[in-house]
Order: C-alpha cells, then structure tokens, then sequence
C-alpha cells in the first residue's frame, strides 16, 4: 500500500478524531498533518503487533493530546487578569472554540457546555469517552487502541460519565 | 434557560455526543502534508551538514591546542647574552664606549 492510499484510507477518521478532541476545523487540520507526517517517519518502525489502523489512532490521540497541552501552556503564559482563580492558574471557564462542521447549529450550544466539561476530564478518561460514544468503538477496539484491558475502559468510561456529571452539576 | 441548565435537564446529557457527525478531510491536507515531509527532510540534511562543519571545526581548533602546547613545550630557553653574541649586539644598552 502506498502512502497516499494509506492517507485516502485513513484521513475520515485522524481528521473525524482530532476534531473529538479540540472542537475545531483549523487545530483538526494541523493535528491531521502532523499525524500523517508521523506515520510517513515511523512506518519502518510499524512492527505489526496491532492494525495499521490501531496504530494511526495512537498516533492521531498521541498528537491530540500533545497539541492540547502545548495550547494550554501558550495560555497560561499570556493571561494575568482576574480570570484566574486566586489558587488556581487554571483559566475559570474554559470554553472551547467550537467551529466542529459535525455538530448541528441547534446543538451547538449545548455541544459547547458539554465539551467544556469534557476537556476538564484526565486524558485518560477523556479519551475512552470520546472513543466510546463518539467514535462508537467497541470496548474490545478501545482497548486494543488504548493498550488496556476492556475492563479498564469499563472502569474509564464510567468514571468519565460520572466526572462529566459531576462537573454538570457544580457549574449550576 | 441557559446552556448549562438545557444539558442538565436532559436525562443522560452525555448521550447528546452522539448526535455529532462525521464530515470529511479537507482535500487539500496530502498536499500540505507532502510539503511538510519535504520540509522535515530538508531541515534533517541541513542539521546534520551543520553538526559536521561544528565538529570538523573543533577538530580543528583542538589541533591548533595540541600543536602549540607541543611547540612550547620543546622549545629551548636560550639566553639573553648568548643571542646577543650570535647576532652581533652590544651586551649593553650604552650608546657610547
């Protein structure tokens, strides 16, 4: 397989799963290269223990999450008002900007608040969750992806709905 | 009724994660992307001619060191008086005799 068909096979879903994560069309984008520049440098090194499509979503995740956290810290470096918690540098509403095409003008609102909670969550959990009901992946796939067993995505995707719930609940 | 108060009436808010849909990739990533690999590419040669000419110039300097500490070294002191005599001077400094 060449790589531009591995690139025709597999952009829908680095490019669907990196959107998962930041909410938006531009950061997906960057994320979307970045991975399939990665895949381009290490598939010598693809040693087939798992699918290619496994290991593009490790790769996809791995970025995500790397961008999300290299985000954060330009922020945290550029903001000194009152928006801060006195013992927290944690921005107090986090609001993502969503520009995702996949949600629905009527749902955005709601979408917004939601994913604001989500991105509270540990990357751990926020990952099985998004995995789970986003992606629609078994827990068996989840698992293969995510190197645990399927009861640790069990134990994560609940601990992620009751974190969700939880943070709902407090921001009343 | 505000956003927050919306999702929480529902009964399992996290549910509405499910109503988002898949949109496809912009068509024109392969080409950024193969831009991209290119760039790496280059600045991986450009690194590594970088990291020669550092290394053959230390070298170089290094040779420099090693050469006149070996210079120093096997070089004889040779005395005032002795180099006057051999190049014809006054062993004083006087003008007049």
């Amino acid at each position: 397989m060449t790589f531009e068909q591995l690139y025709e096979s597999h952009k829908g879903i680095v490019f669907n799963l990196a959107l998962q994560y930041v909410q938006n069309t531009e950061d997906a984008e960057e994320i979307t290269q970045d991975v399939f520049v990665s895949v381009y440098q290490s598939i010598d090194q693809f040693k087939e223990q798992s699918s290619i499509s496994t290991w593009i979503y490790r790769i996809c995740i791995n970025k995500s999450l790397d961008h999300i956290k290299a985000k954060k810290r330009k922020k945290r470096f550029g903001i000194f008002t009152s928006l801060f918690y006195e013992d927290s540098s944690d921005l107090r509403y986090d609001l993502p900007n969503i520009d995702h095409p996949g949600i629905q003008l009527e749902q955005k609102e709601r979408l917004t608040y939601l994913f604001s909670c989500i991105n509270q969550l540990p990357d751990k959990q926020k990952t099985a969750l998004i995995l789970s009901k986003i992606e629609r992946k078994s827990q068996v796939e989840i698992a293969a992806i995510m190197n645990i067993s399927p009861k640790a995505v069990e134990s994560l995707v609940q601990r992620a709905k009751t974190g969700v719930l939880k943070k709902m609940n407090l921001n009343e | 009724m505000n956003a927050s108060q919306k999702i929480c009436n529902m009964n399992n808010p996290i549910d509405l994660l499910e109503q988002i849909k898949k949109v496809d990739a912009p068509p024109f990533l392969l080409t950024r992307i193969k831009q991209k690999i290119e760039n790496a590419q280059q600045a991986s040669f450009s690194k590594g001619l970088s990291w020669s000419l550092m290394i053959s110039l230390c070298m170089m300097v290094l040779l420099n060191i090693a050469v006149m500490i070996k210079y120093t070294n096997t070089t004889t002191s040779i005395q005032d008086s002795t180099l006057a005599a051999a190049m014809n001077f006054l062993p004083t400094n006087s003008l007049y005799e």
